[in-house]
């Protein structure tokens, strides 16, 4: 098998469907959000509409006031339910977290040693996003954060996680 | 409980081929050759195969095998996505076929070309698009993971590791145990592909920090092989030399299946719902195992199954594997043949065939000594898991 390149995979996976990706050069490859405009359903524009604006949103459950997250179709909680989009808050500690030494796509190896942190916000919520503002090597349990957003295009504003000030 | 499923079902028959890195062979030729070795082993003829499941890899169907096998006619055919856990569930469904007679043979036949293939360890990043196709809820990974650098097992299986370990602080050298267990029984296994290269305490922990906890050998190997097993019902069973039974079987989804982090309970696992019902079925107990195959894509995972399984506590399986409890020699030898870490990762199947030799008493220098009941996992993509226990 002759192996392809990156991006040709992608456009091949991808091709007929309309994908936004990063237009200047030097970041060509690195992987963000699909935006596709040919599906009929808009699951996660909310989420990044919100984000463009420098908020966090969530879902929750129309029945059982409970957040939802990741975004779904139906309420986890009560079948059927609906979900509505609510702000929350950008701070809480984080969960759990991992350091990464190698990277295993052109764009994130250039990014490495990095750390992916998961933090929970209220009610119970956990966000997953890159640690940044602090040494990956001493990211840990515990440890208070709070939202940084990070513009990449006009489209997309990634959501990633900076120590607290409090702490 | 009613144990439905318990011993109406057999293994007559395993194959492999060899394991290799490197093989001009397509996956559905390996699959093949190693499908006719287990015809040759049961003593059949491949044309009364009548059942075909392939579990999880993508790139052989069973049409392949009808005309690779001459099969007459193919009554039962299925597909898991389960990842590693699927060859378990593969064989839990061929049990089911088989012992209400829908087929009489049922062949699982799986592996992989994970060196010649794309492969992420050559700098091949194609595979990390298609490991993204294939991950259960593509939008949610292409919209919250894909863009923070979450894209191999690695990353989804260190995020539970490190919550582990500050959950319940556990001695750290329980990876290191697992790693070198299995490349021990790799000396004494003629297939293992780590056979003649022995790893020292050292060796283990000069291997790169990949990302943190994972060392580089604390992952499985990419080799290219297949496997496959036979699986007929107890009423062909006289036939045949050695069937060994399927004593207990079943396949477990987490309660919040496509997502670890955002589990409530993120040691929630497959195996956690399903050891339960295979143990009850099989109508054993722990101590009844006489040794484990356990799937060991990671040697973290060996030591969290153990504990979801209940052989110790959370947080305790690096105490239950110290002292030599998991070598040949201990009360419970896990990975017996080396296991993916040592011998060959080929999705998990070869697991199968070592419970299925070791139960006959052909398990060569490996040979756990009166090894009667047998334990057989799987584990796969966002801990969904599956257990088979196995008697002769």
């Amino acid at each position: 098998m002759v192996p392809l390149p990156f991006y040709t995979i992608n456009l091949w996976i991808n091709s007929g469907k309309e994908v936004f990706h990063m237009e200047a050069t030097e970041d060509l490859y690195r992987p963000l959000p699909t935006r596709e405009s040919d599906r009929d359903w808009d699951l996660f524009s909310p989420f990044w509409e919100a984000t463009r604006n420098g908020k966090l949103v969530v879902q929750e459950c129309t029945v059982t006031k409970k957040k939802v997250w990741p975004p779904r179709f139906l309420s986890p909680y009560s079948p059927g339910a609906e979900l509505i989009w609510v702000p929350i808050e950008g701070k809480g500690e984080i969960y759990t977290y991992n350091v990464v030494y190698r990277g295993f796509s052109p764009y994130f190896q250039t990014q490495v040693p990095f750390a992916m942190v998961v933090v929970e916000l209220e009610g119970g919520v956990r966000m997953l996003g890159n640690a940044v503002g602090v040494d990956p090597s001493v990211v840990h349990c515990g440890m208070e954060m709070e939202v940084s957003f990070e513009k990449v295009n006009d489209d997309i504003t990634l959501v990633n996680w900076k120590p607290s000030e409090r702490s | 409980m009613e144990r439905s499923l318990s011993d109406r079902a057999c293994i007559i028959g395993v194959g492999e081929t060899e394991f290799v890195r490197g093989t001009d062979k397509s996956l559905a030729q390996l699959c093949i050759e190693a499908s006719l070795n287990a015809c040759k082993d049961a003593g059949i003829d491949s044309s009364e195969i009548d059942g075909v499941i392939s579990p999880w890899k993508f790139n052989i169907r069973h049409e392949e095998f009808v005309h690779g096998l001459g099969m007459k006619e193919l009554k039962y055919s299925g597909r898991f996505e389960m990842g590693g856990a699927s060859y378990i569930a593969a064989i839990q469904s061929a049990a089911m076929a088989v012992a209400l007679g829908v087929a009489e043979f049922v062949l699982v036949s799986t592996g992989q070309r994970g060196y010649s293939g794309p492969r992420i360890g050559a700098g091949d990043t194609s595979v990390l698009d298609l490991n993204n196709e294939f991950m259960p809820n593509i939008e949610y990974r292409d919209n919250l993971e894909y863009p923070y650098g979450v894209s191999v097992p690695l990353h989804y299986y260190s995020l539970h590791a490190n919550r582990w370990y500050h959950e319940f602080n556990p001695d750290p050298t329980g990876m290191q145990i697992v790693a070198m267990t299995c490349r021990e029984h790799a000396q004494l296994n003629d297939k293992a592909y780590m056979k003649g290269r022995p790893m020292t305490e050292k060796d283990y922990q000069n291997s790169p920090l990949l990302v943190h906890p994972f060392r580089l050998f604390d992952c499985s190997l990419e080799t290219d092989g297949a496997g496959a097993v036979i699986v007929t019902s107890q009423k062909n069973a006289h036939r045949f030399k050695k069937p060994i039974y399927i004593g207990g079987i079943a396949e477990g989804h987490p309660t919040y299946p496509d997502d670890i982090v955002t589990r409530p309970d993120i040691f929630d696992m497959g195996i956690t719902h399903a050891a339960p019902r295979a143990f009850d079925m099989a109508g054993v107990r722990h101590d009844d195992i006489d040794f484990a195959e356990v799937y060991d894509c990671f040697t973290f995972m060996v030591l969290r199954q153990l504990e979801e399984m209940g052989f110790c506590g959370r947080g305790e399986a690096p105490e239950f594997v110290k002292g030599g409890r998991i070598s040949l020699s201990g009360q419970m030898p896990i990975n017996t043949h080396g296991g993916l870490l040592s011998q060959a990762h080929i999705c998990g199947i070869n697991h199968i065939v070592e419970a299925v030799h070791q139960l006959r008493g052909e398990a060569g220098k490996a040979q756990v000594k009166d090894a009667k009941i047998g334990l057989v996992t799987g584990y796969g993509d966002l801990s969904d898991g599956s257990i088979a226990i196995l008697h002769n």
